[in-house]
């Protein structure tokens, strides 16, 4: 399996990699716009990733931006159903606007309030279908 | 999964709702949209085609992932197994047919249904038994997809399975493995309940009003049974049982009336309004003790019973759709006209056995017309059911609730604001400096800060409308009890007023009113004999007046009986001689003083003589003014006048010795240096200053407050003329300092409680951090009327 982590805070993307690894390659980015070029060429080359994990608080691009990119060219390229990228959000705001903006407009896998923990991770994976 | 529901989570779930909702609205029109490509049998992929699918699996995709978040199993399963179908779609394994195109649309409805229910239940506990219906129906179809590779089903074809097969083991079914949302009661939940269903009643009991003046308007019936049935809902929520039972009753009567089908006797209106007085207690019962039961519930119901026709049974109305067994036996030619309408004319038992005791027809031709009458209503109980499944839009809220207390802070730091602003613009620092660009920006500064402050007092205000519609059941009231006839006229019910106001001018208003309707208008044979109109006119006017507040009650009654009022003053020494003197105004004030009352007889609505002092007392608390203008046959008039802010105060700077006072300047009527010869001294040694040949009262601040002052002459010093009530005072003060805006501070409890300082109605920092009293006018004005 293919992971993207986008967070730009040390200690989180760490964590992040850390209990993901086990998974499959994870590959990492500190900001928005550095995860929009990694997903980019992960395309391109045909080895689209099959999770990431959006921090929404970002420099440069945020994590809701990024999400509505991704899922726009999704869209331009016709890519749908299982073939879309399963993405959790994983951020520290909890308010209503940001969560609901993230799942119906994003249309994201799911949304997941720090702090992370293992388990809280893994099940969410599993209901994903992704943990092997 | 938490036990309770914090607000937060409560927050989301109507974010949620909303979001969903819209998409749904954009999701609907690409389904219809996919039936042009079904409409000639199967369908295959093709561009166009897949684009709208894409979409639509987006957005069961985005329904899927938010439901799941909340843990709406159902919604979330549903959507899993629609995207599933969709998938397979995709990927060619299925064909898209008529068939599939309605599982979505049918999926979309659920969809709907289920966020309607969560609007009220925040959960979708309640949706189970459909979610597992049409998940089962989206598996079938996933399987027969699967199986047959494209299924044959020609166009037209009812998509359901057959009955049988949704009874299947739930092995098909995905269950839900996540808990439900539970959802207990909390303490916040309660309160939002009690506030809103406090309102709602309020508007309940104005429709109520409205509708026993205008018997045949529909619109409001309905506007009413939408609110009680509200109201029901919420009280079902939270588990108030006893209320939920009586306002379902109401509710029934209300359906009753909807369809025209209420006895023409019974005026129901009346019954409700007594009913919602039960349940306004009853809320109240909850507020102080928690106590939901109501006392008498079951005759309540009875007396509901009453208003629903017979035949009414499970609240639907079959009655009036099917047809009667008169006009059935009629139909079959069994009877005739003649003895079908001798039958009615003494109808008092059930019309069959009347036919059957007159020998018209026999009691098997009567059972098989019943039997007939009970197969029409059970038709049009399938058409009624039909009709109640329709879900119904839900308003959407658009404005916030915020606590009063974060306003009342942020209009407390805005007085801050001011003063930090009179202390930074007149600091000592800056005296006599030419600084240019600094005073063009306090100038810029203190513009602001003055709109700042406007808009912060805005926040605080709401129309007067509520309290004046509360008015209208009480006029109502009023009239019915005592048989007076009453047009009772709001003016101006868009005023408004700060919320302390109306929170203080309710007691008020009820009591001026009880007084208008008790003394002033008189019956209908008095008005008649006085040459008036029998119905009588009772106007509430609300209205902005320079930086006050009008609340006007007038009548056109028989206005104040002076002789009474007078002759009551004298015998209760109030008035000294027989009063002949008083103006009018001057006698309508002594109407305030407590215990007075001249009504002969106490009644239930008002004599005991509490009344007016309450009235004054209220408003005192407001640095409100009562005027009181009556003529003798034409009415009362009565003016409450309340300043428009109160927490910010337009000021005048006086100085008496070293101690400086600020007086409000609404209640100064003018300054002046008096000569010498304006100045007389009554025998009592009363000084009195003479202008335009009034005489008034003087009253020397600094021996009321004990004060060393520049100069005892009253003509080296200044008189100010206050006003309040009608009641003038000269106040002799050494100098006026200047005018500026006031920020009112109360005073600490412990000085208004020892009385030490008198007339003092709280206190203000000036720019130079000093503090400084503001003086109470009402207080002064009364100092004067107890050394006379």
């Amino acid at each position: 399996m293919k992971i993207l982590i986008a967070e730009d805070d040390f200690i989180s993307r760490t964590l992040l990699q850390e209990i993901l690894v086990v998974l499959g390659i994870c590959h990492v980015a500190m900001d928005g716009v550095e995860a929009m070029a990694a997903y980019q060429q992960a395309l391109d080359m045909k080895e689209p990733y099959d999770l990431i994990c959006l921090d929404i608080m970002m420099p440069n691009l945020n994590g809701q931006e990024v999400l509505k990119q991704i899922r726009d060219i999704e869209k331009e390229r016709g890519i749908w159903g299982s073939a879309m990228a399963k993405i959790i959000m994983v951020t520290a705001l909890d308010d209503p606007k940001n969560i609901m903006t993230a799942l119906i407009k994003g249309s994201c896998e799911a949304y997941l309030v720090k702090p992370v923990d293992r388990d809280k991770l893994m099940t969410e994976l599993k209901r994903l279908g992704l943990q092997g | 999964m938490d036990e309770q529901l914090s607000n937060e989570q409560i927050e989301i779930i109507q974010e949620f709702i909303q979001e969903c909702s819209e998409l749904l609205d954009n999701l609907e029109p690409k389904l219809v949209g996919f039936a042009e490509f079904t409409q000639g049998g199967v369908f295959s992929l093709n561009d166009e085609a897949s684009q709208v699918l894409q979409e639509v699996f987006r957005l069961f995709h985005s329904v899927k992932g938010s439901a799941g978040f909340l843990n709406f199993s159902h919604m979330a399963s549903t959507a899993h197994a629609a995207e599933n179908l969709l998938d397979q779609i995709r990927k060619g394994a299925l064909g898209m047919s008529n068939e599939h195109v309605d599982l979505f649309c049918k999926t979309c409805d659920f969809m709907r249904e289920t966020l309607d229910y969560a609007a009220s239940y925040m959960n979708d506990a309640g949706m189970a038994e459909q979610a597992g219906e049409l998940a089962l129906e989206l598996n079938e179809a996933l399987k027969a997809g699967q199986e047959e590779m494209l299924p044959t089903v020609p166009v037209g074809q009812p998509a359901t399975p057959p009955p049988a097969v949704a009874k299947a083991p739930s092995a098909v079914v995905k269950e839900p493995v996540l808990p439900d949302m539970d959802l207990a009661v909390t303490t916040e939940m309660l309160e939002a309940f009690l506030q809103e269903s406090t309102e709602l009643l309020q508007e309940v009991e104005q429709g109520l009003v409205a509708w026993s003046n205008e018997a045949g308007n529909k619109e409001i019936v309905a506007e009413l049974f939408r609110k009680i049935h509200s109201f029901k809902g919420n009280c079902g929520f939270l588990g108030f049982r006893d209320l939920e039972r009586l306002s379902h009753r109401m509710e029934t009567v209300l359906d009753v009336a909807k369809a025209g089908a209420c006895p023409a006797k019974v005026k129901p209106a009346d019954s409700l309004l007594n009913l919602c007085d039960v349940l306004k207690i009853t809320l109240a019962d909850i507020t102080k003790q928690g106590n939901s039961a109501i006392d008498g519930l079951e005759l309540y119901l009875e007396l509901l019973d009453d208003l629903i026709p017979a035949g009414w049974g499970s609240q639907l109305n079959l009655a009036s759709t099917a047809p009667l067994l008169g006009e059935i036996l009629l139909d079959h030619g069994v009877i005739t006209e003649d003895s079908l309408n001798a039958a009615l004319s003494v109808q008092q038992k059930p019309l069959g056995e009347i036919l059957v005791d007159m020998g018209a027809v026999s009691t098997d031709e009567v059972d098989k017309a019943l039997e007939h009458q009970q197969q029409k209503r059970g038709e049009a109980a399938l058409v009624h059911e039909a009709k109640v499944s329709e879900p119904t839009a839900l308003p959407k809220r658009q404005d916030l609730r915020v606590d009063l207390e974060k306003i009342d802070t942020l209009i407390n730091l805005i007085g801050e604001m001011v003063i930090a602003e009179n202390m930074l613009i007149h600091s000592p620092d800056l005296q006599g400096r030419e600084m240019e660009s600094f005073s063009k920006a306090a100038q810029q500064m203190s513009k602001i800060v003055k709109e700042l402050q406007e808009v912060a007092m805005s926040i605080r205000m709401i129309p007067v409308s509520g309290l004046f519609n509360r008015m209208t059941r009480l006029v109502h009231d009023l009239s019915r009890k005592s048989g007076k006839k009453v047009d009772f006229v709001l003016v101006g019910t868009e005023t408004e007023v700060d919320k302390i106001v109306i929170e203080k001018i309710t007691d008020p208003l009820v009591h001026l009113i009880r007084n208008s309707m008790d003394h002033g208008l008189e019956t209908p044979d008095e008005r008649l004999a006085a040459g008036k109109n029998e119905t009588g006119v009772l106007r509430l006017v609300a209205s902005h007046e320079v930086g006050e507040v009008w609340i006007r009650i007038d009548d056109d009654g028989r206005g104040l009986n002076r002789e009474k009022i007078l002759n009551k003053a004298v015998e209760r020494g109030v008035v000294q001689g027989d009063g002949a003197e008083l103006t009018d105004k001057e006698l309508a004030a002594l109407i305030f003083i407590p215990g007075f009352s001249t009504a002969d007889k106490i009644t239930d609505v008002s004599g005991r003589g509490v009344g007016m002092d309450v009235v004054k007392q209220n408003l005192n608390q407001i640095n409100g003014k009562i005027d009181i203008d009556s003529k003798p046959g034409q009415g009362t008039l009565v003016i409450l006048r309340i300043p428009l802010t109160m927490a910010i105060i337009d000021g005048m700077l006086i100085r008496v010795g070293n101690v400086r006072y600020i007086i409000p300047i609404l209640t100064i009527r003018e300054a002046f240096r008096p000569a010498a010869k304006a100045i007389t001294v009554s025998p009592d040694g009363q000084e009195l200053v003479n202008v335009r040949d009034r005489l008034y009262p003087v009253l020397r601040l600094h021996r009321l407050h004990k004060i060393e002052p520049a100069g005892e002459n009253l003509t080296a010093g200044i008189l100010i003329l206050l006003e309040n009530q009608g009641r003038n005072v000269c106040l002799f003060v050494d100098e006026i300092l200047g005018q500026q805006q006031t920020v009112i501070k109360g005073l600490s409890e412990y000085i208004g409680k020892i009385g030490q300082v008198r007339c003092v109605s709280g206190c203000t920092i000036l720019g130079n951090g000093d503090v400084c009293l503001i003086l109470d006018v009402g207080g002064l004005t009364e100092i004067e009327l107890e050394s006379v």
